[in-house]
């Protein structure tokens, strides 16, 4: 364990490092190959450390106007999704949990299908992710209010109450694709797979505030969080309000997680997995978990992203969803294939 | 003495079936009480009504004369330890984050453990004989490790009211010797100790006063000696209880 905990005070500068090779990949390639020396120039010249002469303007609009917003919104997707499982796992004391469990992502897709099909989200850019993040809220709200009735549930009832709110929006979702003229229907498709396009860095911004807020936010928590891991009662006696602690994380991986979904779409699996993978490599201290889930998470889905763009083609694209449920289905399978060895 | 924990009709109820009824209890400053009473008699029930981690459905639990309700969390973990019945988890944490958390009613969501810090958990390691222990994770602990685990958490808290339910239902027989001195050491020191017994040997060689309860009400309170040779205790236990001539507590069907 003490090889753990150390290994746990390196693996967060390590991973930061691993992050600039991946995002400089990720600018660098996808269905037009820029060279890893044009990349750079034209990002020491968007620093103001050196010149892009020479590079072709097509090359330096691709890089920082598609590519690095693209690249930076992911991270801080995926960031955000690891953190929120993180830290609804050790809330719950449940392996399974994730922002998908809560409805959060179920009402943020909700939210947004509604606004594409009244075609509300043609109107002006930030409608699209305001009504996922609306949803996204409003499911959690639910949720809260639902499991309360009748007195203060178990985290297994609110986890239950989750599921099904989430069941119910994605319901809701499929009527409403059922519903869509042909040319929506694919839209609405796209998003509810993670599968956007285009990024500006207008959705970056929107995003950027309340995922790095959730996310920071969560980790100053990380005392309550642990006591949590440990059960109700174990965190009551020193001196938790179970209560009040659990509904302001609940809220945190709301914002974070809901305005990550709102402009990426949902994408699966990010916050099962990650929490997972990186508390097998530095044990489960939420103090060095949430970070490193963080960096790990954002990671993954620029990977996940650099990934499905290099085999996307013009006329067959592959959204990231897909690639990262691909990535998630064969861990959650053997997660379960663990528990039950664990349990014989 | 003037009590610092009390019950005053304080009752637990669950669907409409009262698990615990009418307890009026009061634990002054300094005294050391064990909890007694057959299986499903509602100890482990009362003692999570003293710690506020239930609240009473009916009476009061008054901490220092106010309703625990109407104290904050934190002030309550200040004031009043509390180590559950139940110790198992799959949390991998190590024993001396463990033992650490004891302090977060001190140092709150953000504070550097300092020095003092440090020094309550090592003294609490050192007493609950963990030291050995300190880096393993506590789902590699057995029962009665795990047990020691969280009544260590419970010294490093420092609070001045300790409840502990079964403290000695895992551990070994020399363990549950020390832990009896230890006990006695702190009351010694001033501590109020509040614990729920199965081992009524240990109760009547360790603490001066005991509470009997029986299918969730009150059937004695006073000095040990007096419960347990009681008629109420025999019948809550369906057995007959008597002093030896070794000063002993001897007990047949």
């Amino acid at each position: 364990m003490a090889l753990i905990r150390r290994a746990g005070a390196r693996f967060i500068p390590c991973a930061a490092l691993v992050l600039v090779p991946l995002i400089l990949a990720s600018v660098a390639e996808g269905t037009v190959s820029i060279g890893l020396g044009d990349t750079l120039r034209v990002l020491f010249d968007a620093l103001g450390l050196g010149s892009a002469e020479g590079v072709p303007r097509a090359f330096q609009i691709i890089i920082l106007e598609a590519r690095l917003p693209r690249a930076v919104l992911f991270l801080l997707v995926g960031g955000a999704l690891a953190v929120s499982g993180v830290t609804l796992q050790s809330t719950f004391q449940n392996a399974m949990a994730a922002p998908s469990i809560l409805g959060i992502s179920g009402g943020a897709a909700l939210g947004a299908v509604i606004a594409i099909y009244t075609g509300v989200a043609d109107r002006c850019a930030p409608v699209l992710p305001a009504a996922a993040f609306a949803g996204a809220l409003a499911a959690m709200t639910l949720v809260y209010v639902l499991a309360h009735l009748g007195g203060r549930p178990s985290p297994t009832s609110l986890v239950l109450t989750g599921i099904a709110v989430g069941s119910l929006a994605l319901a809701g979702v499929t009527l409403i694709m059922l519903w869509a003229q042909e040319y929506r229907m694919k839209e609405v498709l796209v998003w509810t797979m993670g599968g956007k396009e285009e990024i500006s860095w207008a959705e970056v911004l929107l995003a950027c505030g309340p995922v790095l807020l959730g996310a920071v936010l969560l980790c100053l928590r990380h005392r309550f969080i642990d006591a949590l891991s440990l059960g109700e009662e174990h965190a009551l006696s020193v001196g938790v309000p179970v209560e009040r602690v659990r509904c302001t994380l609940m809220l945190l991986c709301a914002l974070a997680s809901g305005a990550a979904v709102s402009v990426a779409g949902t994408i699966g699996f990010v916050g099962l997995i990650v929490p997972h993978v990186v508390r097998l490599a530095i044990g489960p201290r939420a103090r060095t978990l949430l970070p490193a889930s963080f960096l790990v998470g954002g990671g993954f889905l620029v990977l996940c992203d650099l990934l499905a763009r290099v085999l996307s083609s013009p006329l067959r694209f592959l959204p990231v969803g897909i690639v990262t449920s691909v990535a998630g289905v064969p861990f959650f399978l053997w997660l379960l294939y663990r528990a039950r060895r664990l349990e014989a | 003495m003037s009590a610092l924990l009390s019950a005053n009709g304080a009752g637990y109820a669950v669907s409409g079936r009262a698990l615990l009824s009418g307890i009026d209890l009061a634990f002054p400053q300094g005294s050391m009480s064990a909890i007694v009473g057959p299986n499903g008699s509602g100890k482990t029930t009362l003692l999570r009504l003293l710690a506020g981690v239930r609240a009473p459905t009916c009476g009061r639990v008054l901490l220092e004369g106010r309703r625990l309700a109407r104290f904050r969390r934190t002030e309550v973990a200040a004031r009043l330890s509390y180590v559950p019945q139940n110790t198992w988890t799959d949390f991998e944490i190590t024993v001396f984050d463990a033992v650490a958390m004891g302090r977060l009613p001190k140092v709150g969501a953000w504070r550097a453990l300092r020095r003092a810090d440090f020094d309550a958990i090592h003294r609490a390691l050192e007493r609950l004989d963990l030291q050995d222990l300190r880096e393993r994770t506590l789902p590699t602990l057995s029962a009665g490790e795990r047990q020691r685990v969280f009544i260590a958490r419970a010294l490093a808290q420092g609070a001045g009211i300790l409840l502990l339910d079964e403290p000695t239902s895992s551990l070994d027989i020399g363990h549950q010797l020390v832990l009896m001195a230890m006990l006695e050491e702190l009351h010694a020191e001033g501590k109020t100790i509040v614990a729920a017994m199965h081992d009524l040997g240990l109760v009547w060689s360790t603490f001066p006063r005991a509470v009997l309860l029986d299918r969730g009400r009150m059937a004695g309170d006073g000095a040990t000696r007096d419960v347990l040779l009681g008629a109420a205790a025999a019948a809550a236990f369906a057995v007959r209880l008597s002093a030896g001539a070794d000063g002993r507590l001897l007990a047949e069907r």
